[in-house]
């Protein structure tokens, strides 16, 4: 009862879309696809951003080790199954590690992708001390180191599965089954919120290795021998490979660019094609409701009535095409960001008027030039008896 | 017929190109006068309409309605002047095909001011569709859509109702019907009528007759009430 | 010379659309001779900024402490212009002209205000920003070609301008208030983004949200419920979204929204007045069509003032955040008196704040590189106001007293608002200074 006139003016929208179902629900749904797009593009990429380098930080290293067959960046932004690669022989570099003053810590890690009611999730194996070191930052409710057939989980994944502390969780690896108890939830503000964190002994029993680690994380100090110590460590294990801080950002930090740069073109290329398509059926449209609004015009309506009408129509689709697109692309962006990356983005509404601009740009720039048509309608047409 | 006329249509003319349809009409019709316009096809009469209808610029004259000159308006003064002061009526039942009966008269209040389903309701019992309110303009005859058209041209209470043949579709039956119910509804509000036809059948409910030849006024008789008006 | 003048255009450029369009902006020929109390109360804030730029005596110093503090006031006045028109819209039914109001004062004064406040102040903020260039460039030269590149530039503008509504008055007549009202609100903010000072308007939110507060944590605990047992806390979270920092704002600005909806919607469903019998349906049915928009449009004041009211808080609740006013450093008086810091520990560019005891009193110091590499060293005070301190906003200082901006080129030189420049030596990498001057100026500037 608020405004009866817009009330009326939405009744006759409604019916009007209602009369043509079919052509209405195409351009609904390639206008969903475009705002859903455009949300996948616009949150995408900031929430990569935020993992950058995410795992060094954390434990104030500055170097990171893997085996050179290893293809990723790093778990950061992890980029393959890691339990298929090579893995590094603890003994050998331990005792390296020690002998070297330069090693201020090591931090051995073994990264296994498993799988909870068939979707992937991510088990961290640690050492207990170099956990310690790391974990006095965090906070953890619950106990903070699990032991055999127990798991600490990360806040992020444990708010994902909504499991509590105490609750027995199956998981498969590979062809195996086993249960686990979590008996405590870690908040780091970092990339183990998105893992399960986990003895490192007890994670390669079950993957059935021993004496071994994906990768190691060390921090090397004073900063300015990094380099130096870059090239003797490569000089004595050649197998090996080794990044920076700066380096595993650069790399993760291009593959984002490259995965922004595809999203932005076929977000632009889907927009493109919306916009012609809206274009083409405003056209056909008003073409085939020509008698319609010669008729509107005979009996008082001006141009922008007329044109708002169908304006109005145009917006009514977009609003709801945004409402959906908006949901739509934060579901496209989890399933890529999980499949893909293996990351978890955090929901927020603020990019919800982003999937508004675009399918509301869209819907405007397209129709004004066939809505000019409008225009052209001469009212006395109607009595011309065609 | 000396006296002011509620319509008063000066030396008015229209050329399209080389083709004149028009050629200096002069035409004064007394406030609550039915009438017709006759004559054969492309004598004029379709223009003649659009001209008084504001729907077209003359090449030259005035058409002045309530003693305004149309043509002075503005675009827009001129489309308020059209909510408000004339009503329209086609040979093709123009009704959107998405709005029912009642929307159709709706939308007409609603570009003039206000929409008032009461009030609409009213305009269709009273051309007789008291039943066929809520149907939509493919579930009606054609006689039944020229009444909605009938309600919606005088939901506004114009005082100008321009009808361009509006039996030219029906059979006779239907025709009368909504015929009569045109001069029951005229005796009623004593509006003005501009009725174009080519059918002297129909010519007879008017009360005054102009005979239309190549854009000329060639007769302009009043019409004998023993003659017509069959009730 | 070019920065004086393009400075001095810029605002006048400003000015004078904001003023063509406030007159536009009115209906009819009546109140657009309200609109001159719009120019009054600009050329009043104008005027004083001028002068009392000009008279650089500490006087006059304190007086724009003062009116800073008025400045804040005004800023208040925001908020009142917020339910004024809201009250305006609600006298404004069945009337269509602003003088046919009855508290004429109440609306002259809230014209004038408004005067003052989006536009006088400009003007005044005009004088400041052209003041500081004279004190860079030790001459008095910019001030006054500014001002007279400001005067000359509106005199012929408003000239132009006059001549064109005479000749284009049909023209202009036709371009509707709602058209104009958008750039006008362009120009409204571009204005307020230059005068507003940081941190103040939070404040004032944080005002209006401990009002609040106080008045919902009243009603709930003395009225509906003895004691908090009954609730949940989960209800308490919910309570407190409407103060906390982030969501603060938004809820205060909702509640003045609803304010301004509350109007709307009283006046909209007003009783129609009685309609005379004669009339047909379709008249009557124009009738209202007119009588409801000329309703809406009479609210518009309320919806202007509201967007108005909303970009500015949000402007300076932005800008506030990035005031940046660190923790003082403790120094040590060594034996020979004197203070020292690390040279090094200004290499950020940013301001930094030390202190130390010397005679039971504690002493503040400020010290800044400037762009051009030199040290300022200085008292965390100036001459006229209390020692609150200065934080650091982007290119300039504020004074968390009154709210004055100074350069941080012009930190380091002596006078009036700037802080108090102190004597150092650079020995070994450290700045030092002598506890016992410092201590002294310290002393006579706060006793």
């Amino acid at each position: 009862m608020i405004v009866e006139r817009l009330r009326w003016l939405l009744k006759v929208t409604f019916k009007s879309l209602a009369r043509k179902k079919s052509r209405t629900f195409l351009l609904m749904i390639s206008l969903t696809l475009a705002s859903a797009l455009s949300t996948v593009f616009l949150v995408f990429p900031r929430g990569a951003r935020m993992g950058l380098g995410r795992e060094l930080r954390a434990y104030g290293a500055n170097l990171i080790v893997s085996p050179f067959s290893q293809e990723a960046g790093s778990a950061g932004l992890s980029l393959g199954l890691v339990a298929d690669s090579g893995f590094l022989n603890i003994k050998a570099l331990k005792k390296y590690f020690k002998q070297n003053p330069l090693v201020k810590e090591a931090n051995f890690q073994l990264l296994a992708r498993g799988y909870y009611q068939s979707q992937p999730v991510t088990f961290l194996g640690t050492e207990r001390e170099a956990f310690q070191n790391a974990s006095q930052f965090w906070k953890i409710e619950g106990r903070s180191w699990p032991e055999k057939g127990e798991v600490l989980a990360g806040s992020q994944i444990a708010k994902r599965f909504g499991w509590k502390i105490g609750q027995q969780v199956g998981f498969e690896m590979g062809k195996k089954k086993f249960n686990l108890k979590i008996v405590g939830i870690a908040e780091s503000g970092s990339f183990e919120e998105s893992t399960l964190l986990l003895d490192r002994e007890a994670l390669s029993s079950w993957l059935g290795v021993n004496d071994v680690a994906s990768q190691v994380l060390l921090r090397v100090e004073p900063t300015s021998k990094i380099d130096f110590f870059e090239k003797e460590l490569k000089n004595d294990f050649p197998e090996l490979k080794i990044l920076t801080l700066q380096q595993v950002v650069k790399r993760e930090e291009n593959i984002v660019i490259k995965v922004e740069m595809l999203l932005f073109l076929v977000t632009i290329f889907v927009m493109v094609a919306t916009s012609i398509s809206v274009a083409n059926t405003t056209s056909i449209t008003v073409v085939e409701r020509w008698r319609e609004i010669g008729l509107l015009k005979s009996i008082g309506g001006s141009n922008a009535f007329v044109t708002g009408l169908f304006l109005l129509e145009a917006c009514f689709l977009a609003f709801f095409a945004s409402l959906a697109g908006f949901f739509l692309g934060w579901v496209l962006t989890e399933a890529f960001a999980l499949s893909v990356f293996s990351l978890w983005v955090p929901f927020d509404w603020w990019s919800m008027p982003t999937s508004f601009l675009a399918s509301f740009s869209i819907v405007l720039v397209s129709s004004i030039w066939p809505l000019r048509l409008i225009f052209r309608v001469e009212p006395a047409l109607v009595l011309k008896g065609q | 017929m000396k006296r002011k006329g509620y319509l008063e249509i000066i030396r008015l003319s229209k050329e399209y190109g080389e083709v004149k349809a028009l050629r200096e009409v002069k035409l004064t019709v007394p406030q609550g006068q039915w009438l017709t316009v006759m004559g054969p096809s492309g004598s004029g009469k379709t223009t003649l309409l659009s001209l008084i209808a504001g729907l077209i610029k003359p090449t030259r004259g005035k058409v002045k309605i309530g003693g305004v000159d149309i043509f002075s308006l503005s675009d827009n003064q001129l489309l308020q002047f059209r909510r408000e002061k004339i009503g329209l009526i086609f040979q093709q039942h123009h009704l959107i095909p998405y709005l029912t009966a009642l929307e159709n008269v709706m939308l007409a209040q609603f570009i003039h001011s206000l929409p008032d389903e009461a009030e609409a309701i009213d305009s269709l019992i009273k051309v007789g569709l008291a039943d066929k309110i809520n149907r939509y303009p493919r579930e009606l005859s054609g006689g039944e859509q020229q009444r909605v058209c009938i309600a919606r041209a005088l939901i506004n209470n114009p005082g100008l109702l321009l009808a361009d043949e509006p039996t030219g579709n029906l059979d006779r039956k239907n025709s009368e019907l909504v015929l009569n119910l045109l001069s029951k509804l005229h005796q009623e509000s004593n509006f003005t009528i501009v009725l174009v036809t080519h059918d002297p059948w129909v010519a007879r409910w008017g009360e005054r007759i102009v005979q239309l030849e190549d854009g000329k006024v060639v007769d302009d008789f009043l019409v004998q009430k023993s003659r017509g008006r069959k009730r | 010379m070019k920065e004086t003048i393009t400075l001095a255009l810029s605002r006048a450029f400003e000015f004078c659309l904001l003023l063509s369009f406030s007159y536009l902006y009115f209906k009819n020929q009546r109140d657009r001779r309200l609109f001159f109390l719009l120019a009054l109360g600009a050329s009043f804030g104008f005027l004083l900024g001028f002068l009392l730029n000009l008279l650089q005596m500490p006087f006059a110093y304190q007086l724009k402490a003062w009116l800073t503090k008025a400045e804040l006031i005004f800023r208040g006045g925001l908020l009142i212009l917020v339910f004024l028109s809201s009250l305006i819209a609600e006298m404004l039914e069945g009337r269509e002209r602003l003088d046919q109001l009855k508290p004429r004062f109440l609306i002259y004064s809230l014209l004038f205000m408004t005067g003052v406040v989006f536009v006088g102040f400009e003007g005044f903020d005009l004088c400041l920003k052209l003041q500081s260039q004279s004190f860079l460039k030790m001459t008095d030269y910019p001030y006054y070609l500014g001002a007279a590149v400001f005067l000359g530039f509106s005199f012929l503008w408003l000239l132009a301008f006059r001549l064109v509504v005479i000749y284009l008055f049909e023209f202009l007549e036709r371009v509707q208030a709602p058209v104009l009202t958008f750039p006008v609100l362009v120009y409204l903010i571009v204005g307020l983004r230059s005068f507003f000072r940081p941190e103040l308007f939070s404040s004032l939110e944080v005002i209006a949200a401990r009002l609040l507060h106080d008045c919902v944590h009243w009603l709930i605990v003395f009225l509906v419920f003895p004691d908090h047992p009954f609730l949940r806390e989960s209800f308490w979270k919910l309570v407190a979204l409407a103060f906390r920092k982030e969501t603060g704002l938004i809820f205060n600005l909702l509640l003045v929204l609803a304010l301004g909806l509350w109007v709307f919607m009283r006046t909209y469903f007003l009783p129609y007045p009685p309609f005379s019998e004669a009339k047909s349906p379709a008249e009557r049915r124009k009738f209202k069509a007119e009588l409801r928009s000329r309703r809406i449009y009479s609210t518009r004041f309320i919806f202007v003032s509201w967007i108005l009211f909303s970009l500015a808080a949000y402007n300076s609740y932005s800008s506030g955040k990035s005031l940046y006013f660190p923790e003082p450093k403790l120094l040590v008086v060594d034996r020979q008196g004197k203070v020292s810091f690390f040279s090094g520990e200004l290499d950020d560019l940013m301001e930094h704040r030390y202190s130390f005891n010397y005679r039971d009193q504690t002493v503040r110091l400020l010290a800044i590189r400037k762009p051009d590499g030199k040290t300022a060293v200085c008292l965390d005070d100036c001459l006229i106001c209390p020692p609150d301190g200065y934080a650091q906003l982007g290119k300039d200082l504020f004074c968390l007293y009154c709210g004055t901006p100074i350069p941080i080129d012009t930190v380091g030189s002596p006078g009036g608002c700037n802080p108090i420049p102190l004597k150092f030596k650079i020995k070994k990498g450290k700045i030092v200074l002598e506890a016992n001057s410092a201590f002294r100026e310290w002393v006579k500037n706060n006793r």
